[in-house]
């Protein structure tokens, strides 16, 4: 999840479906701490979001992506969005420092989303193509997180 | 087979032999987590030689899951309770048979998959689809320049390859649909940024935004696709083509949008009517190659290019590219902030 560190394409090799489900939860039980009951929200937003950068990956990319694949790397590089949401917990994210926040926030996971996938699916001079998609849906969910 | 370890599994002289024949169909069928029950702990065979040392006369107390080397390999849906089942999952787990079910198991959702796939490309041509979405990011950037700013680029043409266009990597006047699709997208969540910031926001406005958005583009593309039907001009235009070309205009959009969450209402208008003149102008001057003819020599003539209809050309030309300051403004209006709060 550092930015810094060179990943291999071997990671992506084994996929588990329990860490991003960890973190989908700790994100729904933090937006219940602040009031917002909106778990149903996350669920349909991760659905249709991992549908879309699935079907925008699968014909980008040269090689062949698999749906668990990418549902895991996107959900590991939840991890950011939970945090800002356990800081908006305690702090209010609408002022300018809650925007500068939210934008490193997503920044961070979409650049470590997409560096994972442009690794393992060997797509040369697309980073930055990918990373977009991904930080419209981390978009998404920090939409939910602040308002 | 497994059996007969019963006597043999927890003397360590006995476990070294035991080892050697980690082939054996007994060696495969060691479950996860062995459990607490005695004929199935020793049923599990020498290649967890380690847990054994670990479990002899501690039967009872569960395994802890970092004991086990096989965990990542075994399902953990096999019962651990009845030794009833140890039958049939002993022999699931002979590695021939098991490689002969993955296999088999493989060959049929191959052939499922190519089957749906082939079924799927009669209706949604995905071969096609995938030439627009092969850019890259110095085409996107250079696009996205040129929807700001197209009047100093002078070489509108398109390149051809033998069986169509050059792919947009590779040639920056043909068009795509990343741009498009991620426009699309960014509309709907700029609308909510905006609306939110408005107080405006519940997450049902995204969904209405993204289907209001989707419909009256693809009412354009209707209405334009029976334009040319009904003119019957004869174009190398694609549907795919003027989805993208319709797309473009959502880049306009977000421009606009963002601009009067500065600037309010002028910075809007400034921004949507300068959008809009360069969008015109690109539209134009990129399908001026594509629907006009182009006049290579006055004497060459043509006979399956129908130079009768310029003057029909032009005009859905002027049309196409004169609806989008419309549409532009009709699919933004509503979001910008009004300056007196309104109730």
């Amino acid at each position: 999840m550092i930015v810094s560190r060179t990943t291999d394409a071997s990671v992506l090799q084994d996929t588990d479906l329990a860490g991003p489900l960890v973190f989908c939860l700790a994100l729904g039980a933090f937006l219940l701490l602040s009031g917002k009951v909106h778990f149903g929200y996350i669920y349909a937003i991760g659905v249709m979001g991992c549908l879309g950068i699935y079907a925008l990956l699968s014909l980008m990319a040269v090689s062949a992506v698999t749906l668990g694949t990418m549902v895991s790397v996107l959900g590991y590089c939840l991890l950011p969005m939970v945090i800002l949401s356990g800081i908006n917990v305690v702090l209010s994210l609408q002022g300018l420092t809650g925007f500068v926040l939210t934008g490193l926030a997503i920044a961070w996971c979409s650049l470590s989303a997409s560096k994972l996938f442009v690794t393992a699916l060997f797509m040369d001079h697309q980073q930055p193509l990918v990373a977009y998609p991904c930080a419209l849906l981390y978009g998404v969910f920090a939409l939910i997180t602040i308002f | 087979m497994n059996f007969n370890a019963t006597s043999g599994a927890r003397h360590p002289a006995q476990k070294g032999s035991r080892k050697k024949r980690v082939s054996d169909t007994a060696a495969m069928s060691a479950p996860a987590y062995p459990p607490p029950y005695n004929p199935y702990a020793s049923a599990v065979p020498g290649n967890m030689p380690p847990n054994m040392n670990m479990y002899d006369g501690r039967y009872v107390l569960p395994p802890p899951y970092t004991a086990s080397p096989d965990y990542s390999r075994i399902h953990p849906s096999f019962p651990p309770a009845d030794q009833g089942f140890s039958i049939p999952s002993q022999f699931l787990n002979e590695p021939l048979v098991a490689n002969v079910a993955m296999q088999y198991g493989q060959a049929l959702v191959g052939s499922g998959k190519q089957l749906v796939g082939q079924e799927l490309e009669k209706y949604v041509p995905f071969s096609r689809i995938k030439y627009y979405f092969a850019v890259d990011t110095r085409y996107v950037t250079k696009k996205l320049g040129l929807l700001f700013f197209p009047f100093t680029h002078s070489d509108w043409s398109l390149r051809y390859e033998q069986d169509g266009p050059v792919q947009p990597r590779y040639e920056i006047n043909a068009p795509d649909l990343y741009i498009p699709t991620m426009a699309y997208v960014t509309y709907v969540l700029v609308a909510g940024l905006v609306l939110g910031m408005q107080d405006r926001f519940t997450p049902e406005v995204l969904s209405i935004q993204a289907s209001t958005a989707l419909a009256w583009t693809v009412f354009e593309i209707i209405v334009e696709l029976i334009t040319m039907y009904i003119t019957n001009i004869q174009t190398n235009l694609k549907t795919l083509d003027l989805i993208a070309y319709g797309g473009y205009k959502y880049v306009g959009i977000i421009f606009a949008v963002l601009l009067s969450i500065l600037f309010h209402k002028t910075g809007y208008f400034i921004g949507l009517i300068y959008c809009s003149m360069s969008l015109i102008f690109f539209l134009v001057r990129t399908l001026k190659v594509q629907i006009l003819p182009i006049g290579t020599s006055p004497s060459h003539h043509d006979p399956y290019m129908h130079n009768s209809g310029n003057k029909r050309r032009m005009y859905l030309l002027l049309f196409v590219a004169g609806i989008q300051p419309f549409l532009m403004w009709w699919l933004s209006f509503h979001l910008i902030s009004p300056p007196v709060p309104k109730s």
